[in-house]
């Protein structure tokens, strides 16, 4: 009997883990597809088939902009969206999601110091040969390292996660407060190159940051795969996971490692991108009815990479020169879409039965 | 101005502010200056007139001047320019955020310790301000300097709003330096500067009119993955037009910037032949170094990037965002020289260089 409910269950979300692969792939191609320029679509299968759309500045755009726009939206969608799983689970929280711990006010802070301070470091970085883009990538990077650092010495100290839910409030106060402090005192072109970088934006990796984002992202992606089993533990409650045999602190450094790094490295290259991953966890959870993270993760990896990839289809408004900023299209789209769902579902106590 | 660029953000925080109209009815001087480009501001025979002082102002302001201030606080870089060609930069006792001044003369006010620095732009200390006395006090109102501003009238200090970064004509906004003249008694002075200014500006346009062909022209750099370039009612598009180029979106109606995807500036502008203004990028290395997507640009391929840094001050500010609005001739003369350097052979750019 149990065998053959297996077995049925299995199959069932076989069948759903495909169908949502084969709906990201159209994503995908849609999102390759329209843009701000219109490229006739024989054109667009001509470059698909023999890597010539047969105008050479298409060939750039597709290869050298879209391209790399709808990867990175896809990475970005399933990295925030499995840190914002791995901590709302982690802390029991449904407001938690990957900026919880200030892993993105740290970086925000490595940015600001980066760009308010980048007269000074102009001729450094003339000297050094390092591009403009590394040095935003390198300074965002090392804030949310930083508090990661911070966090995981408090996290091997503490008994308690909810304390580190504390921390990383404060983290982000304080350094939100020395950001205000250098914006103060800077020019204006200074503080509206931050506010965009703060904006968020999909679109300005090129294939050598690509080279360096794709592995990172793809290993931590992995190791929160691996965690996933532990994380089906941790939803009995942290008591209950140690009666299991669960080293619960182990397990916490590790968790939060790899959110560190998926949250981090996102920040890092496209800025801070809110909402999402706060939000996504919950869509799957209810859309899924599932609170499984053996089935989670996988469905949220293939779902948020196609919502991120529709969401940046909308921010570049087709047809259209301007773009919107996607921090705005994922919050303006995406709240109204969590409300009805939780509407419908009327509580969200489930999500944290196993 | 350096708020100017700004401007886009400063909208976002335009609140229904509405400072006391002052309707001075004091027997002030008898005025003679004829305003023929300026779009926002008015000499009558004794008033002066800001007819929008501020973005989306719906009441003019007049101002009747009487004996011509001798301690005066400036806020925006462009007001220092234009005493600074009447001869009255000697009256200026403080500035806000005086490290961004380039200009040599201004700066040795500065060192020598006559122009107090207030603080940040925006968020003067007003203690300090008042501390200073100053007869009078020319201030900018972006939407988000009134509450300051407000504060220094209450305090009795007459505040006087210029609003020359509102005009739309490059001439039209050098003529602001007749406001200044207005009211230091220096009529005369501001007028002669100014005629001639629009005399050479008339016969560069003149010049570049007979050029035999229209480079086209792209602008502006990208800011995470949005590219912000002038819109064609911007100042910097009439120039390009007078200068005798193609700038590839004249034909747009926005006066301030426009955000714009990338593939659409590369789709229009790949191939375009010149690439004038790059923000804060001083080489080809930087650009290419922040987005190697800048170098499939022809202009980029064939060494045609120029920027506005030839003049910087020791901390990097722009010259350009000084002075370069009270000289639209030495900007025409610049983009002549740039884009038809047959046209202007002896000369040498004043505010623009290649990027290296």
């Amino acid at each position: 009997m149990i065998t053959q409910f297996l077995e049925a269950s299995q199959n069932k979300w076989t069948k759903v883990l495909i169908g949502l692969a084969v709906v990201l792939v159209l994503c995908f191609l849609i999102n390759v597809a329209l843009g701000s320029v219109t490229i006739p679509f024989e054109s667009l299968i001509g470059f698909i088939t023999s890597g010539s759309s047969g105008q050479a500045s298409w060939d750039m755009i597709l290869s050298n902009f879209r391209l790399p726009k709808a990867i990175t939206a896809m990475l970005v969608g399933s990295a925030l969206g499995v840190s914002g799983l791995q901590m709302q689970t982690l802390f029991r929280n449904p407001l938690a999601g990957p900026y919880i711990l200030g892993i993105s006010s740290g970086a925000g802070l490595g940015v600001a110091i980066a760009i308010f301070l980048g007269f000074y470091l102009g001729g450094f970085l003339e000297l050094s040969g390092i591009g403009r883009s590394w040095l935003l990538v390198a300074s965002a990077g090392a804030g949310s390292f930083l508090v990661l650092l911070i966090i995981s010495l408090a996290a091997t100290r503490l008994k308690d996660s909810i304390t580190l839910l504390i921390i990383g409030l404060m983290f982000g106060a304080a350094a939100g407060a020395l950001v205000s402090i250098l914006q103060f005192f800077s020019q204006a072109e200074n503080i509206q190159a931050y506010v965009i970088w703060s904006f968020g934006s999909l679109g300005s990796l090129s294939w050598s940051e690509l080279y360096v984002f794709i592995p990172v992202i793809l290993i931590g992606l992995l190791g929160s795969v691996l965690l996933s089993k532990p994380l089906n533990t941790l939803l009995l409650g942290e008591n209950y996971a140690i009666s299991l045999g669960l080293n619960i602190k182990k397990i916490r450094l590790l968790i939060i490692i790899n959110t560190a790094i998926l949250a981090g490295t996102v920040t890092a290259f496209c800025g801070p991108i809110a909402f999402f991953g706060v939000a996504l966890p919950h869509l799957t959870r209810m859309l899924f009815n599932t609170s499984n993270h053996l089935l989670l993760t996988p469905l949220i990896i293939l779902f948020g990479s196609g919502l991120m990839l529709i969401f940046d289809f909308i921010a570049q408004l087709p047809g259209m020169e301007a773009t919107l900023p996607i921090n705005a299209v994922t919050a303006l789209f995406g709240a109204p879409f969590v409300i009805y769902i939780l509407l419908r579902k009327k509580n969200l106590n489930y999500a944290y039965q196993s | 101005m350096k708020g100017s660029r700004f401007y886009f953000l400063a909208i976002l925080i335009i609140a229904g502010c509405t400072p006391p109209q002052e309707k001075e009815q004091s027997t002030g001087r008898t005025l003679n200056t004829q305003v023929k480009f300026a779009r926002k501001f008015a000499v009558e025979e004794n008033a002066i007139i800001v007819k929008e002082p501020w973005p989306g102002a719906v009441a003019p302001i007049s101002y009747a001047p009487d004996t011509p201030p001798q301690r005066v606080v400036v806020t925006s870089t462009t007001h220092l320019a234009y005493l600074e060609m009447l001869g009255v930069e000697d009256r200026i006792v403080g500035f806000p955020s005086t490290q961004y001044i380039t200009s040599p003369v201004i700066r040795k006010l500065v060192n020598d310790g006559k122009i107090t620095d207030l603080g940040p732009d925006g968020s003067m200390n007003l203690e300090l301000l008042i501390s200073l006395a100053p007869d009078a006090v020319f201030a900018f109102d972006m939407g988000s300097e009134s509450t300051t501003l407000d504060k220094i009238e209450e305090s009795g200090i007459p505040v006087f709003y210029n609003a020359d970064f509102l005009e739309t004509s490059s001439l039209g906004r050098a003529e602001w330096i007749k406001f200044f003249g207005a009211f230091f008694d220096k009529e005369k002075e501001a007028d002669s500067i100014f005629t001639s200014i629009v005399q050479r500006y008339d016969s560069l346009k003149t010049l570049a009119a007979d050029a035999q062909n229209q480079p086209t022209i792209v602008s502006g750099v990208m800011y995470g993955d949005t590219w912000f370039l002038p819109g064609g009612q911007n100042w910097a598009a009439e120039f390009y037009r007078d200068a005798g180029g193609r700038y590839l979106w004249e034909n747009d109606s926005t006066s301030g910037w426009l955000e714009i995807s990338f593939e659409s500036v590369f789709e229009k502008a790949g191939e375009a032949d010149f690439w004038i203004g790059t923000s804060t990028f001083n080489t080809k290395k930087e650009l290419a170094g922040q987005d190697t997507r800048y170098t499939h640009f022809k202009a980029f391929k064939v060494d045609e990037v120029y920027n506005y840094n030839k003049r910087l001050g020791p901390t990097g500010g722009y010259d350009f965002f000084e002075s370069a609005y009270t000289r639209p001739d030495r900007v025409l003369a610049d983009l002549i020289f740039i884009l038809h350097p047959e046209l202007l052979p002896d000369y040498d750019t004043y505010y623009f260089q290649k990027l290296p």
